[in-house]
Order: C-alpha cells, then structure tokens, then sequence
C-alpha cells in the first residue's frame, strides 16, 4: 500500500493541486525508507529505479511552475507522468539482493543519480514541448530550451562519471555494448536539437518536437535497451 | 567547399547521419557474432579482421567523426574571429571550450581504438604471469566475503617483480586496480574452490587521459553556458555555434 500511496497521490492532484507536495513528500519518505532498509541508495533494479525517476521527475518540474500561458496542462502533465513512473516502479518487484563488489562506489551512485535527473529533465522538457503544441507561447518553447540544456549538462556530467568509474571497473571508458551506443545516441539526440536551435527554418514546432523525439529516446535507452538487449548495464 | 565545412547545418546533417549508423549499430551488433570480440580489442585491429557485411557502419562513424571534428574545428575558428570584438565573451568562448572537450573526446577514442588492449588471465594463489613489459606479477593471497549466496567483498595481493629484481607488492579489488607502466591490473573474481585463483584482467588504455581531459573541458564549457543561458531570455542568434 505504502508504495503506492505516491502514485495515488499524484493521480489526485490533478484535482486538487496540493497533493503533488504531498505525493512527493510521501515518495522522499518511501525512498529514504528503502535506503535506510538495504543500507545504500536504493538504484538497482526497475522498481527503485521508476520509483526514483518518478520522484525527479516530480521536483524537477517544480521550479518550472511559474506563470505561463498553459501553466495548467504543465502541472498536470508533470503529475500525470510522475504517476506512471511511480505505478509502474510499484507493480515492479523490488531487487533487495546485496550489491556486487562493482557497484559499491560513489562513482556508480553518482553515475545513476545523475543519469535519471538529466532523464527527469529532459522529460520536463518533453511535457512543455507538448504544452508548447496545444498553446504555442515563446515562453513556453524558451523554458523547454532551458530544462534540456540543463539536462544536458547533467547527462554529460553522469556519462564523464560513468567512464572514469567504467575505467577504474572494467579498464576502460568505453564499452562497446547496445547501453554505451544508446546513451551515445541520446546524447547526440541532444546535441542535435541544441545545434538545430540555432537555424531559423527549426524555430517553433519543429524544435518543440525535437525536444519530445529527444524523451522517446531517453524511455527506449533506459528501459527499451535494459528490456531487450544484453548490456553492461541492468538498467 | 570551406564554406560547407564550416557550415552550422552541416553538423547538423554529419550529426543525424552518426545518428543513423549508430541506430543500425545498435541493432545490428547484438545480432551479429562477430561483435563478441569488439570490447576485448583494439577497433582499428577488431574492423581489420572483422567481415566488411558487420563492419561497415564503424567505417561509416569513423568517415562522419572525421568530417565532424573538421568541421568543429573550422567552425569554432569561425565563430571566434566573428566574435572576438563582442563584450559577452564568456558566451563567446564556452561553446569552444565544449567543442575542444569533444576534440579531445575523439583524439581519446582514436588513441583508444590503435594501442589498447584488454587480456584476461587466470592467476593461482603462489604463481604468476609475465606482463609485455617484462614485469612479473605474482598471486600471493585472494580473499573473498560471501552473504546470501552473493559474493559482496573480494581482494587479491598481487607482487610485481621487475626486471631488475626489485619488487612491489599492491592490493586489487573491483573498482580499485593496480598499475605497472601503464597497464592496469583489476581483479574480475576469485574462487578459492578448488584451489585459490583469481581473473584478472590486464588493460591498457591510451585514451582514457585525454578522453578525461576532454570530459573536464566540455563540463566546464557546458557549465558556463548553461548559467550564462539561464538567465538569458534572448533565442542564440542563427548560425553562430
């Protein structure tokens, strides 16, 4: 029950706003007591894993809640997508098991951690692409700009993590697995959209879908790769 | 021609054209045998054996990196000189420090992709192995913690004899190798059933300094641009990466 309360209270405040404050108290209480019970993060497996995407996707979207033309369909979009990362981690069976040797340095924890906020990031960025197209608004595609380029910065950040911790585990910075080539992909997915930013003819519509493609390729490298190739990487 | 490679939308098409080699690398690697070998040998010696049929798309990246890093180059050079009487020049030179940071990300991976290797070997408990470079490593003790079935903690004591006589004695353990001339030893794992051993792999990697150079470098320039932009409400004028 208790791991579904987030999700409940998400899908709640898309009528009544402030239980999203209240939902994402409830999942920072639910992650912290899984921390607490395994004695380390708790970012292996789907369930935590959806749990914490949920929960970043949730307070990423916060500094975003400001007056804009469709604020309304951002706040609700954002809940709505906080509460499908939070149901599906809870009907995902928990991983409980012990760390291997591997996985027991900061360099991993700071590796994931990073990985899903830029994810979180760029799917606020996704959720204002979509409000851009039912409300087209400047402002709307410039703070779009602005979640992406910062989940951009932290995404690099993780993968200059995930290769000096891929060098000191595996000697080496690269493997050559389906996970490297599509978090490569993402990256260059972004790289694309913010070098396309910069010619005219791609103002408007054209980058706003950019930016939503972008999210397509962030779902299929985090659970479409994990799902059905073999990989370095779990999840 | 030096106008097209200096081009803004010609990193954009270089770039959706990686794109595209890179999706059908990604399907088509975990189909295709061949690809069993990749991650244990150097690229340029793995495409000079490999089948062209499952090569072709690493020609492809490597064709494209190229025209990529030309055109970076140039159209770093460009925007400076266009630029370097303008006041904001913070915003000026980030975008170049991340264009030099990928530079270097590519020098990483071409070093990378010549001279390193990566070499599995199994060490028993009290006898060794000789490294290329004429050093000696010998496995003195493994250790290893089991809880539920899982093994949580594993270390190995390896002595290194030079050639000279001299010794130095280092302790691995995953995430925490030991180096000699460049090459690292990392402990894989270790099995003390039915006698003592370890895997251990021998890596040498050339890139990795400069593959780390240029992940700093492309932080720092990201990292400024990002707070320049944040407060920026203006859309980047066209054609000015």
């Amino acid at each position: 029950m208790t791991v579904f309360l987030p999700a409940m209270l998400y899908l709640s405040s898309l009528l009544w706003r402030p239980l999203f404050h209240a939902a994402i108290i409830a999942q920072v209480a639910y992650v912290l007591s899984r921390g607490i019970a395994l004695g380390r993060l708790p970012l292996v497996g789907l369930h935590d894993t959806l749990t914490f995407l949920s929960l970043a996707t949730a307070v990423f979207s916060l500094p975003f809640q400001r007056s804009f033309k469709a604020q309304r369909w951002f706040l609700k979009s954002a809940a709505l997508l906080a509460a499908v990362f939070a149901i599906l981690g809870a009907l995902a069976s928990p991983s409980s098991s012990p760390l291997p040797p591997v996985l027991k340095t900061y360099w991993f924890e700071v590796h994931v951690v990073l990985s899903f906020f830029s994810y979180a990031l760029f799917g606020i960025g996704a959720i204002l692409g979509a409000v851009y197209l039912l409300s087209p608004d400047p402002d709307t595609e410039a703070l779009q700009y602005k979640a992406i380029l910062t989940g951009y910065l932290i995404f690099s950040l993780s993968m200059v993590f995930g290769g000096i911790w891929a060098f000191l585990a595996w000697g080496t910075y690269w493997l050559w697995t389906p996970k490297e080539l599509w978090t490569t992909l993402l990256w260059l997915t972004y790289t694309l959209y913010l070098h396309l930013r910069f010619r005219p003819w791609w103002t408007g519509r054209r980058i706003v879908m950019t930016g939503i493609a972008g999210y397509f390729v962030v779902l299929f490298t985090y659970l479409g790769v994990g799902l059905l190739m073999k990989s370095s990487h779990s999840f | 021609m030096y106008s097209i490679l200096k081009s803004i939308r010609t990193t954009n098409f270089l770039l959706a054209a990686l794109m595209g080699l890179l999706v059908y690398g990604a399907v088509a690697m975990p189909l295709s045998p061949s690809f069993r070998s990749l991650s244990s040998t150097a690229l340029f010696d793995w495409m000079k054996t490999a089948p062209l049929t499952a090569s072709w798309w690493l020609y492809g990246c490597v064709a494209v990196l190229f025209l990529l890093a030309v055109n970076t180059v140039l159209c770093s050079i460009e925007s400076v000189l266009r630029k370097r009487k303008g006041r904001q020049w913070l915003l000026t030179t980030s975008p170049q420090v991340i264009h030099a940071g990928f530079c270097f990300i590519l020098v990483a991976h071409l070093l990378s992709s010549y001279g390193s290797f990566h070499k599995h070997a199994v060490l028993y408990e009290g006898y060794g192995a000789r490294m290329e470079s004429g050093v000696r490593v010998h496995l003195k003790e493994v250790k290893s913690r089991v809880e539920s079935g899982h093994v949580t903690d594993m270390k190995a004591t390896v002595v290194y004899t030079y050639p000279d006589g001299s010794t130095k004695e280092a302790t691995v353990s995953p995430n925490n190798p030991a180096f000699v001339d460049g090459t690292g030893l990392y402990l894989k794992r270790v099995t003390t059933d039915p006698v003592p051993a370890a895997l251990v792999l021998f890596s040498y990697d050339p890139g990795a300094l400069p593959a780390l150079i240029g992940g700093v470098l492309f932080i720092t320039g990201i990292l400024t641009l990002v707070v320049l932009k944040l407060q920026d409400k203006d859309r980047p004028p066209a054609d000015t990466a």
